[in-house]
């Protein structure tokens, strides 16, 4: 991707970031030191702009949104120190493989090395849950990153039928009544 | 000489029998005449709202009862019993004694009303109409037999004669019917004027608490809500047609434009949603006609901001700190992080309301477009209650949850993002219209004018020594 000078102060970005991360979970210092962005500072427009087509190829999707991709980006830098690396590596094997429909992708994962999977799936995976790393159900802190909540691409496909949660759908009791679309589903 | 006086006695007994017979027909006949009578008299009472203000303290208490607490700017006013009653209530009361209190504001025991009862408003009522509300309120509401806290404002508010003065300046102008006009206009502006005494909350007052017939309609400010200018003007409801007019009326909601809440949401609930369709058409078509007087810029909330740019989901969802200890944090005063949590689960996180509007949208409204984000204040320091025929809408009060700074945040974020951005809200005005919204001239200053009084007697003492003094010389 980029050339060293770029990448070097992103890693040591990532570095102390994780640090601080691995030191608040120990709570010394409240993560309230920690500052948040969309996208890390020396990131160029097209290093974004490569991954949210990516993101685009593997999710199928027309148009996502570019400031959603950088935070997606960020998040798994920040969480796999050579998810750049796997990034390149998939994009270069997915140009071979001349894929272009993703209902083929099990196929052509299983002639990748593993790595290359784990890091489609979890591209896909940020952008339908909107959130990357894991939930630990009875931990107060845990590895996840914060993507998007009602953006998050889980909910299109039933969009027309039921609600996001903690938002209203209409009015009152709206509820009781069976979805219009139901017959047909 | 026996017989023929009971002969007499029977004839006489007969008669009496066949007077009974047709007295016993005439009452059921009346009673028909009455419960017309009676239902005409329910209506009007709707139609004034009496029972908006002379209602219990309880929402389960009797209609009519009394005790309700207005809060006004000289004190608070308690709502008298209006029933039947004859200890506590107008059961007392002849006709002409129930009317005069209507159009005069002067109690059975010669007594002034505060004009908090809209009596100047009344004053144009027709003697039929009177004569329907006397045999309602006698012959179909129920008795209380329960006693009403007394009135009791701060001096000199409550030197009930003063009230004689005031009446001399400002009761006047009772409605006629204008030949001139059509029987649609004359009918509107007898109930927005006289039944519905819509200008004693959308005309400004004057120094003395008078409405201000110059600035008819244009709009005031009531218990820290905004009344707004209903004239025919651009800035009022020029830009309403009269079927989104009746809409309004009827429910308190026209969608992409407004929505009723504090004293107007009570209007429609307990007075406008009960008129007939007639009725409601006849108002509109008054109040389009009603001279226009400018207040600002035009409001159209169906353009406004048509053209702005949807927000991104970034913007609207931005990254924060979420651990723990931050986000169980009550005191946050940032805009944005308030909206997602207390108001974008109905109202949406873009602003956009519900599809069906049910929960409506917060850029096309007029709340967040005007001039004024008074509303949008109270509406979150107070939440909306609003029953209509269909639904209830309840938007939830955050008054008690959120402190000044917070409903100014908040406010500001809602204006910023989604209504007129040029409006700033601070924490001092979210504190004014918490109690109640600016206090007027008149008792800002009456310390003073007291005062003045004082003074102006002890000169007079002062003189009267004096000059009694030299001449004992």
């Amino acid at each position: 991707m980029k050339n060293n000078a770029v990448k070097t102060p992103c890693l040591s970005r990532r570095e102390l970031l994780g640090g601080m991360a691995a030191v608040s979970a120990a709570a010394f210092f409240p993560w309230a030191t920690r500052t948040w962005a969309d996208s890390p500072d020396a990131t160029s427009e097209q290093a974004i702009q490569d991954f949210l087509m990516l993101s685009e190829r593997l999710t199928g999707r027309e148009a996502l949104d570019a400031r959603i991709a950088g935070r997606v980006w960020q998040a798994l830098l920040d969480s796999d120190e050579r998810f750049a690396d796997h990034q390149r590596l998939l994009v270069q094997a997915m140009d071979d493989a001349n894929l272009t429909d993703m209902r083929s992708f099990k196929a052509f994962a299983a002639t990748q090395p593993e790595a290359l999977t784990q890091a489609a799936i979890a591209i896909i995976s940020a952008w339908y849950l909107g959130f990357t790393g894991s939930v630990e159900g009875h931990s107060a802190t845990d590895n996840t990153r914060f993507i998007t909540y009602t953006g998050a691409l889980m909910f299109e496909p039933t969009i027309d039928a039921t609600v996001i949660p903690t938002y209203s759908r209409g009015h009152s009791d709206y509820w009781v009544d069976p979805p219009a679309s139901i017959a047909t589903d | 000489m026996r017989l023929p006086s009971s002969w007499l006695l029977g004839v006489a007994f007969m008669f009496s029998l066949a007077s009974h017979a047709s007295g016993a027909a005439s009452p059921s006949n009346a009673a028909n005449v009455d419960d017309e009578l009676i239902q005409q008299g329910e209506y009007l009472a709707r139609a004034a709202d009496c029972s908006a203000c002379h209602r219990p303290p309880e929402e389960s208490g009797q209609p009519f009862a009394g005790g309700y607490v207005i809060a006004s700017p000289m004190g608070d006013i308690i709502a008298s019993n209006i029933t039947p009653s004859r200890e506590y209530g107008i059961g007392d009361y002849s006709e002409a004694q129930f009317k005069r209190a209507l159009t005069e504001g002067i109690r059975s025991d010669g007594a002034h009303l505060y004009p908090a009862m809209p009596y100047t408003a009344y004053s144009g009522l027709t003697d039929d109409d009177i004569h329907a509300l006397y045999s309602y309120f006698m012959h179909r509401v129920e008795a209380v037999d329960e006693p009403t806290p007394e009135t009791s404002l701060p001096f000199p508010f409550n030197l009930r004669v003063s009230m004689a003065a005031w009446n001399f300046l400002f009761l006047d102008d009772a409605y006629t019917h204008d030949p001139e006009q059509s029987d649609t206009l004359n009918r509107g502006r007898y109930l927005v004027d006289t039944l519905g005494h819509c200008s004693a909350c959308h005309t400004p007052r004057n120094a003395l608490m008078g409405e201000n017939s110059d600035r008819y309609l244009a709009g005031a400010n009531v218990g820290g809500w905004y009344a707004p200018n209903i004239t025919s003007d651009a800035s009022g409801i020029g830009n309403w047609s009269v079927e989104e007019l009746v809409q309004y009326l009827r429910t308190g909601h026209v969608e992409n434009k407004a929505q009723a809440g504090g004293g107007m949401a009570e209007a429609i609930e307990h007075s406008l949603r009960y008129l007939s369709d007639d009725d409601l058409h006849s108002m509109a078509a008054y109040l389009k006609q009603v001279p226009s007087i400018a207040t600002g810029p035009a409001i159209d909330v169906s353009q406004a901001s048509r053209e702005r740019e949807p927000l991104s989901l970034a913007t609207l969802e931005p990254l924060r700190n979420d651990d723990p200890q931050t986000m169980s944090d009550g005191k946050s005063t940032d805009g944005q992080t308030l909206y997602n949590g207390a108001c974008a689960s109905c109202h949406q996180i873009d602003g956009q309301g519900t599809g069906d509007q049910f929960y409506p949208s917060l850029i096309h409204n007029t709340a967040t477009q005007g001039a004024n984000a008074d509303n949008l204040i109270m509406s979150v320091l107070q939440g909306v209650h609003r029953e209509t025929n269909d639904y209830i809408v309840a938007m939830p009060a955050f008054g008690e949850q959120l402190n000044d700074e917070q409903v100014a945040a908040v406010s500001n974020y809602v204006l910023s993002q989604f209504g007129n951005s040029e409006l700033d809200v601070d924490a001092a005005r979210v504190a004014e219209l918490r109690q109640g919204g600016p206090t007027p001239l008149l008792v800002k200053a009456m310390p003073w004018l007291i005062a003045a009084g004082v003074i102006f007697v002890l000169l007079v003492l002062g003189l009267i020594v004096f000059l009694i003094r030299r001449k004992k010389r």
